[in-house]
């Protein structure tokens, strides 16, 4: 009894030494690959270009420092499990790029912050520089940036890794947040302004189809600074809509 | 029972999941879309083919004793050969079910084939199970996923069909897996009952 046993643990465990022996390498092998390629990413460094990477780990930050600028890891706390995000910062502190590393959030909601904060993403971050632009949720956090839509929690976690991983950067301060305090921005984004927006606007337009928000949200991309106000309805209006399609995504969103 | 009898037993007559109700766990986290709902029932399927044929192999050295540990080591084995294989070889999938692989190794439906037919049946016979069960869950997965894929976002296998803001998003969270689970038994009940 006790031999049949053992002898099959032992089998077993020589199996899992032999299959790990033989997979081991190509495993770091696709992790640091990935990595590099993702530091080539958040630095706006094209693929092909040659690039020399000076690792540094301090706390729980791990510094990729190069020539073009700086990619930081950063770990957060999100709504489904551990949020890590590298951002890539030039040497004044503005924001290059960014790459969610690792994410559990979930999928639909918070899974989105992977488009919602790039370059063309309704929550820019692209170009701001986190000393004068407060890296937090417009609403709640009296910070400058919009939250993705239903998922604040995965907003604001993002946004705090990034916030901290400047933080860690450029001050030194590598075991806590402190917020930004100065109020200028730099605006690189096709960002709009939903604060502008009043929530009876919102409800109002509720009944629209989805098909009207789609052709509005084509509108926007082509907006220009003067109709900002006009297109900021629709945005909101878009995710009104998706909001209001069932009572129960209400729900499970308003959890979130 | 000729083997080709096994193996349709296992994807209608005794569907794990939609028949004998084994494996809901991973059934309801893993169907939040097509490829992943497909993806789990492929790594399954794997562990449950291999699972199966090494039990029926080693059914009559191991004393009854301890025969559940001894099936719990295989199972383990396999399954973490089978994470270490995605990780270097599909990485992206493995990413997406972490978390799920490993609790392939509590999956009832692993034990529960060992003792109820690897351990009663010959090698070749065993084989034939694993693959029909396999396909069973697969099967059952994938078109669980595909309809809470298609509700949710509009998506099926990842390609779009219908427009950016079709979409109820309950259904690729948590609810969903409940509500669309529930119909399709209710639905392969009601056919079977037909029949």
């Amino acid at each position: 009894m006790v031999v049949v046993l053992t002898t099959i643990s032992v089998i077993a465990g020589a199996a899992l030494a032999a299959i790990n022996k033989y997979t081991e390498k190509k495993i770091s092998e696709i992790k640091s690959e990935k990595l590099a390629k993702s530091i080539k990413e958040v630095l706006n460094v094209p693929a092909s270009e040659q690039l020399t990477v000076e690792n540094d780990t301090v706390n729980d930050f791990i510094f990729h420092k190069t020539d073009k600028g700086t990619a930081v890891e950063s770990t957060q706390n999100g709504f489904g499990g551990k949020l890590k995000v590298l951002v890539g910062f030039d040497k004044e502190g503005n924001i290059l790029g960014y790459s969610i590393l690792e994410t559990q959030e979930t999928p639909g909601l918070g899974a989105k912050a992977s488009e919602w904060f790039q370059k063309d993403g309704k929550g820019c971050i692209i170009g701001k520089n986190p000393s004068t632009t407060r890296m937090g949720v417009k609403k709640g956090d009296e910070g400058d940036i919009d939250a993705i839509t239903a998922s604040t929690i995965t907003s604001r976690a993002f946004l705090n890794a990034v916030q901290a991983a400047y933080q860690a950067l450029f001050h030194g301060n590598t075991d806590g947040l402190t917020s930004a305090t100065q109020e200028t921005k730099i605006d690189a984004c096709e960002t709009v302004k939903p604060e502008e927006t009043s929530s009876d606007t919102i409800v109002t337009k509720k009944t629209e189809s989805p098909k009207a928000s789609k052709k509005d949200k084509e509108d926007k991309k082509a907006s220009t600074d003067g109709n900002t106000a006009a297109t900021n309805v629709s945005a909101e209006q878009t995710e009104e809509n998706k909001a209001a399609t069932t009572d129960a995504t209400t729900a499970a969103t308003a959890q979130e | 029972m000729n083997n080709f009898k096994i193996l349709l037993n296992g994807i209608i007559k005794e569907n794990p999941t939609l028949v004998l109700m084994l494996g809901m766990c991973p059934t309801l986290a893993t169907t939040s879309n097509a490829i992943n709902g497909m993806s789990m029932g492929i790594a399954t399927m794997f562990v449950l083919i291999l699972s199966n044929l090494i039990i029926s192999l080693i059914k009559n050295l191991v004393p009854d004793m301890v025969r559940i540990p001894c099936y719990i080591v295989v199972i383990a084995t396999l399954v973490t050969i089978l994470q270490m294989l995605m990780q270097a070889y599909v990485p992206d999938i493995y990413n997406t079910l972490g978390l799920f692989i490993p609790l392939i190794v509590v999956n009832c439906i692993i034990l529960g084939r060992a003792e109820a037919f690897a351990a009663k049946n010959n090698p070749i016979a065993s084989i034939f199970d694993g693959i029909g069960i396999g396909l069973g869950f697969t099967l059952a997965l994938t078109l669980i996923g595909a309809i809470r894929e298609f509700l949710g976002t509009g998506h099926l296998f990842s390609i779009k069909i219908q427009g950016e803001d079709y979409g109820m998003l309950m259904f690729v969270l948590a609810p969903g897996a409940f509500l669309t689970l529930g119909y399709v038994i209710a639905i392969v009940n009601k056919l079977k009952k037909e029949e």
